[in-house]
């Protein structure tokens, strides 16, 4: 496969950190969690811009439940220093329809995610950071008397075996508490992820994770795939199109998917 | 405002709650923002209901041993006790009984908290706990959602002094990690022929949008208020007002209705609250309650309210108002150029004896005031309404007339049923009336189908009996039974302001009810059930009147005795009363592996059962969550004997109602193609007899089935053709003919009947005798043919029965048919392995269907040898009525389901009401039906017709228990196997 790839003509990674046009690198964007709490963020900073559209399915007829969102998402990260980045995400709209007898819908803005990432190691094909961010509950069309904050923190590293191949993976704690006149009913838990990138070609890479997740809804919250083709625009826009599909565990989510489109600075 | 409400959080501006479900937690008392009134000396009480005790007493009270009862100077509320749940609510801490002080009025079945609709969305309380707050007393419960642990909810009943309501919270938390849609509600469960819930919104009042189970959110209403009315005296009547900053929203119907908070996504860790007060007025009309929530409203939003006043008067003195015209006031905003559904219906008034009436609306608006009469809306006025009181002054009616009913029986004056028709061209084309648009049509509306006599078309006469008729041209039949003679005026001529006597005058038949037998009608219902609102007395009057000797009392969910009214009336002399209960399964379950949807296990009566009236269910046993063998055992425990009482399969064959299986053979989903199996494999079939855990009774353990179900006996063919195919596979129960009458709008009392042959007698009685020969199916069911058949084998003689006998070559059946002389006769049918194998059609006719004469109708002996071919053990049953129409089996399921509908000769797809296009395969059909039923003629002389009026939807009918034949001498085992 790799001597395939070397075959192919196009740009290669020479170190993890290289940035050489705005190719989406990193873990798969389509994730599981509100404001993606949890998962993993690039392992190199960079200052970029990006709007995407995604959506989840939960579809369990024996129960009589199923629930569909969408959301329009901005997010932006800026390379405040060399080894350092802030980055955020905004849901501005988002669509909730949860079905059961009586179906109800949700819309308005969605979560608020702010983090900071720092690359602690880089080596010649090696780099690993740490990151962390809070999720806020501005969704003020879901939440009525109770507010989930949320924070993760984690390590997330990028290793380059082959100029044309990209392995990224993290490992995060996660936890959140709910500001309400009930029970604030503090969760935490792990999520890690694993996964490879190969850039077939200058303008397409193609990126596949494994996701497992244990202790914040359940011993085991999931295991997942992950799969994304990324392409490049006129070197520095990017376009990300992934799904990530639950095999085990907990969460009852068919898929989830997303679209997207990015402004490397 | 994210930010501030999780500063207030942080801040320690927390309320207590109940929404971690902890010990000692307090749900924070309802509706903070409403001032509770003030009166002198007022109080309020909790207590917890002993035995002995005096319990809030009306036509829905339930209240027993160990409820919990909140009662101020105003209103006595029932908080059930956890472990006596009822209706589908899953555990007790409902409110239960709700009525105003000293009227024993209590109108309400059952209210529990609900997040949807679904099983698992209902509260499952597991502590309750009493709370003395100042002045002020409370009962909280705390829980979770049905078999949901991860879940809480909290409800506080408060009463205050002085208050004519009581104050309710309820809070819940979604702790699970989903997303939920939750409608977080108050589920009143109505029963579907007594309340008839109101909205003040544009184009509903009384008339609710029509839902399904999958088309409630289309359905929802918001109103400032939502009136219960109870209708039926003595009556409470109820209002609902949201008392915390959120609109009321609910879907109603005449069965539930979903009262709560607008449905929202709950998310994971969030919560809802709901917090409301029910208004309590003593009355039946829909201002009782409503006048109440008026004066909420005007704390809560502000809105001001004044009175409206009016009197309503008919022309001459005989049309003057009084109770008897059942006149109501529907007060909308809007004016007469308005379209009824622009209008905002905002209250009802029922008039006071003189015709005057006062209610509240909201200031400042136009109102038109509809008067309603019998069924019809006959006058409307307009009226602007400032803050001052109004007055809309005299309203005219058109006048109605008034027939003074009496009747005799052999000379002596005696209670019958009188039925009015329309007879001339005018009346007969006036379109039929409901009850503000709802229960069933009746021509003429005499009074609330599901009430007190007058009702429907009919009224219970004992004695001179005065009844307001609207104008029209009407005849009347009079009815006792089918062992007297029917009485029947032709075109009584009703005028606006008449006053006329009619004179009923039968006679008992001599000798037509068979020596040795009882009449019995083993279904029956009354007030007690959810579904009715005939009175004890009226109920007690309507079987005196069918001339009835045992009554199996089988209310719904509860155990019954009318010991005050039989005694009132004297009936103790005439009849037997055995208490007993109709188990009917509300709370859906996962019946089968082998079907999607979560069911119910149909109708099981069982009789005799000791009444205990401090009890809850007034010593019936629970029977929600149940199979038959389950019911069975639960039944034992409350003291039905297993050993002479009797365990009943009601209308086997019928489909479910608001998702709620009404027949046993039907929720299995039984294939007559297909023998019932031994052990349990997994499917609904297989069920049928299954011993299912907790028990050692078999779902086949039960005694009788019914044969005949109803007044309309047009689904005979389903209940014969079932009761057939359990023979056939040697499950040999007795077969029962019974009313299931509700009302006395509804079917009548003993039409139709069972005959049991017993040696006990109505004077002497023996009610193990007399069970011991139900059990063993010593009885003829009949709506009317008298059928006696006696199996003769040289000196011996046998009844019908279940018990099989060893008979010679020479046995022959004996069939004497005899009816009254309003009772046509056609054939006499002898069924052999549930098929048709002689047919008899030349009995007598009598020439004058209102005489004496012609009872005897055929006499004769049909040998075996005639009827049976072949070896092997065999079942005889002998029907006797009019023939039955041609029905066929299009779903290949063995039960016959659709007739020749387009009359072309043939039964095909075509027949079929559901289906426009041939489908491609028509072998099996997936849509079938429905039944045709015998056509009703209307030439008002034939012999059929005058049956028809007293046995409405009927057709005559007889049918004998089984011959059971062990020909083999290896014992019964079923046939055709």
């Amino acid at each position: 496969m790799i001597g395939l790839l070397t075959l192919l003509a196009g740009p290669a990674w020479a170190t993890p950190c290289e940035i050489e046009d705005g190719m989406p690198v990193g873990p798969v964007t389509a994730g599981l969690l509100e404001g993606d709490l949890g998962r993993g963020h690039r392992a190199c900073p960079r200052s970029e811009a990006a709007l995407g559209g995604g959506g989840m399915a939960v579809v369990d007829t024996a129960n009589f439940y199923g629930h569909l969102q969408a959301a329009l998402v901005l997010d932006g990260s800026l390379r405040i220093a060399e080894h350092t980045e802030i980055f955020a995400a905004l849901e501005l709209f988002r669509y909730d329809q949860v079905i059961g007898a009586i179906p109800a819908t949700a819309s308005g803005l969605g979560h608020t995610a702010f983090g900071l990432s720092q690359l602690l190691v880089i080596r010649d094909n090696l780099a690993i950071s740490s990151s962390g961010k809070i999720v806020l509950p501005t969704a003020s069309g879901l939440y009525d008397n109770a507010w989930p904050y949320a924070a993760d923190v984690g390590l997330a590293g990028a290793w380059t075996p082959h100029q044309r191949v990209r392995v990224h993976g993290y490992a995060s704690l996660l936890g959140s508490v709910a500001l309400s006149d009930g029970p604030g009913q503090p969760r935490g838990g792990v999520l890690m992820g694993v996964g490879a990138q190969a850039r077939v070609a200058r303008p397409f890479a193609i990126a596949g994770d494994l996701t497992a997740g244990f202790g914040y809804e359940a011993p085991v919250d999931v295991i997942a795939a992950g799969l994304a083709l990324r392409f490049v625009v006129k070197g520095a826009y990017g376009i990300e199109v992934g799904a990530t599909v639950p095999l085990a565990g907990r969460e009852r989510a068919l898929a989830t998917a997303d679209l997207r489109l990015s402004w490397r600075r | 405002m994210l930010l501030l409400g999780s500063l207030l959080s942080l801040t320690g501006c927390e309320t207590s709650s109940c929404l971690g479900g902890e010990e000692g937690c307090t749900v924070p008392p309802p509706c903070p923002d409403l001032v509770a009134p003030t009166c002198e000396g007022g109080t309020a009480r909790i207590r917890v209901l002993g035995a002995g005790d005096d319990f809030p007493g009306g036509m829905d009270s339930l209240a027993s041993v160990g409820d919990l009862v909140l009662s101020n100077d105003k209103v006595t509320a029932v908080i059930d006790a956890l472990d006596h749940p009822h209706y589908i609510a899953p555990t007790g801490g409902t409110l239960l009984d709700l009525s105003t002080n000293g009227d024993d009025n209590d109108s309400l079945r059952d209210v529990f908290q609900v997040v949807g609709l679904l099983p698992h969305e209902a509260a499952n309380y597991t502590r309750v706990e009493i709370i003395q707050d100042g002045d002020n007393r409370a009962v909280q419960v705390v829980g979770t959602l049905d078999g949901r642990p991860d879940t809480t909810i909290a409800t506080r009943y408060e009463i205050r002094p002085c208050e004519e309501g009581i104050r309710v919270r309820t809070e819940v938390l979604n702790s699970e990690v989903d997303p939920q849609p939750w409608f977080l509600a108050d589920a009143w469960y109505y029963g579907g022929r007594e309340t008839i819930p109101f909205t003040p919104t544009a184009g509903t009042g009384w008339d609710q949008p029509e839902w399904g189970l999958t088309t409630v959110a289309d359905a929802m209403v918001e109103a400032p208020y939502a009136v219960i009315a109870g209708h039926a005296d003595p009556a409470a009547s109820y209002a609902v007002l949201s008392c915390n900053d959120e609109p009321l929203v609910g879907f109603h119907s005449t069965e539930v209705s979903g009262i709560g908070i607008e449905r929202r996504i709950l998310m994971p860790r969030d919560h809802a609250v709901f917090e409301r007060f029910i208004a309590v007025g003593e009355g039946a009309a829909v201002s009782d309650a409503a006048d109440i929530a008026l004066e909420v409203l005007e704390q809560l939003d502000g809105q001001t309210w004044t009175t409206l006043s009016g009197q309503l008067e008919a022309d001459g003195a005989v049309g003057a108002y009084d109770e008897g015209l059942r006149a109501s006031v529907l007060v909308s905003e809007g004016d007469l150029a308005t379209d009824i559904e622009d209008r905002i219906p905002w209250t009802e008034a029922l008039p006071a004896a003189d015709g005057t009436f006062t209610v509240r609306v909201p200031t400042g608006r136009s109102y038109v005031l509809s008067v309603e009469a019998f069924g019809e809306t006959v006058a409307e006025e307009a009226i602007d309404v400032a803050t001052a009181p109004a007055d809309a002054g005299v309203i005219e009616l058109p006048p109605v007339g008034r027939l003074t009913l009496n009747a005799t029986i052999d000379a002596e004056e005696d209670h019958v049923l009188v039925l009015f028709y329309p007879s001339d061209p005018d009346t007969l084309e006036a379109e039929p009336r409901t009850v503000h648009g709802h229960f069933w049509e009746c021509a003429p509306l005499l009074g609330n189908p599901n009430d007190a006599s007058p009702a429907c078309n009919r009224a219970l006469v004992s004695g001179p009996t005065e009844v307001l008729v609207p104008p029209g041209t009407y005849d009347l039949y009079a009815t006792a039974g089918p062992f007297t003679t029917l009485g029947r005026v032709r075109d009584v001529e009703v005028l606006g302001g008449s006053v006329q006597g009619v004179q009923f005058d039968l006679e008992t038949l001599p000798d037509l009810q068979p020596e040795g037998t009882l009449a019995g009608d083993f279904h029956v219902h009354g007030s007690a059930s959810f579904d009715s609102n005939l009175s004890d007395h009226d109920r007690v009057r309507a079987w005196l009147a069918a001339r009835l000797d045992v009554i199996a009392i089988t209310e719904h969910d509860v155990n019954w005795d009318y010991a005050q009214a039989m005694s009132d009336l004297d009936a103790y002399d005439r009849m037997v009363a055995m208490p007993g209960t109709e188990s009917t399964g509300h709370i859906l379950f996962q019946l089968r592996e082998d079907y999607g949807f979560p069911q119910v296990v149909g109708h099981w009566n069982f009789w005799p059962i000791p009444f205990d009236p401090d009890a809850p269910y007034r010593g019936a046993g629970w029977d929600e969550l149940a199979e038959p063998g389950l019911l069975m055992e639960r039944h034992k425990q409350a003291g039905w004997d297993p050993d002479f009482g009797v365990a009943q399969m009601n209308h086997p064959w019928y489909e479910a109602q608001s998702g709620r299986d009404l027949g046993w053979a039907t929720a299995l989903g039984v294939d007559l193609t297909q023998d019932l199996p031994t052990t349990y494999d997994g499917t609904g079939q297989s069920i049928f007899r299954r011993t299912p855990e907790g028990t050692n009774f078999s779902n086949a353990d039960f005694h009788t089935q019914e044969v005949m179900n109803g007044t309309d006996n047009h689904v005979y063919l389903h209940y014969r053709t079932l009761w057939f195919y359990e023979m056939a596979q040697g499950l040999v129960r007795g077969g029962t003919a019974n009313s299931d009458s509700h009302t006395v709008g509804g079917n009548i009392m003993g039409v139709p009947r069972t005959l049991v042959y017993t040696d006990t007698t109505v004077e002497d009685f023996n009610e193990d005798l007399f069970n011991s020969a139900v059990r063993a199916g010593n009885m003829v069911g009949t709506n009317g043919p008298v059928l006696e058949v006696l199996l003769v084998d040289g000196d011996d003689t046998w009844l019908p029965g279940v018990d099989a006998r060893e008979v010679s070559d020479g046995a022959e059946l004996q069939i004497s048919v005899r009816a009254a002389p309003w009772v046509p006769v056609d054939e006499v049918r002898v069924v052999v392995n549930g098929e048709v194998v002689k047919t008899i059609t030349d009995l007598t006719e009598p020439s004058d269907p209102f005489g004496t004469e012609g009872l005897d109708r055929l006499e004769t002996t049909v040998a075996l040898s005639e009827v049976l071919s072949g070896p092997g053990d065999v079942f005889i049953v002998v029907e006797a009525g009019n023939p039955l129409a041609d029905n066929a089996d299009l779903d290949c399921d063995g039960m016959p389901d659709t007739g020749d509908n387009n009359a072309d000769g043939t039964i095909d797809w075509q027949d079929v009401e559901d289906l426009a296009e041939e489908p491609e395969d028509t072998t099996c059909l997936e849509e079938v039906g429905p039944l045709v039923e015998p056509a009703i003629p209307t030439d008002r002389d034939h012999p059929l017709y005058q049956f028809a009026k007293a046995t409405p939807g009927g057709t005559p009918n007889a049918f004998t228990n089984p011959f059971v034949l062990d020909r083999d001498g290896g014992g019964f085992e079923g046939v055709n196997r």
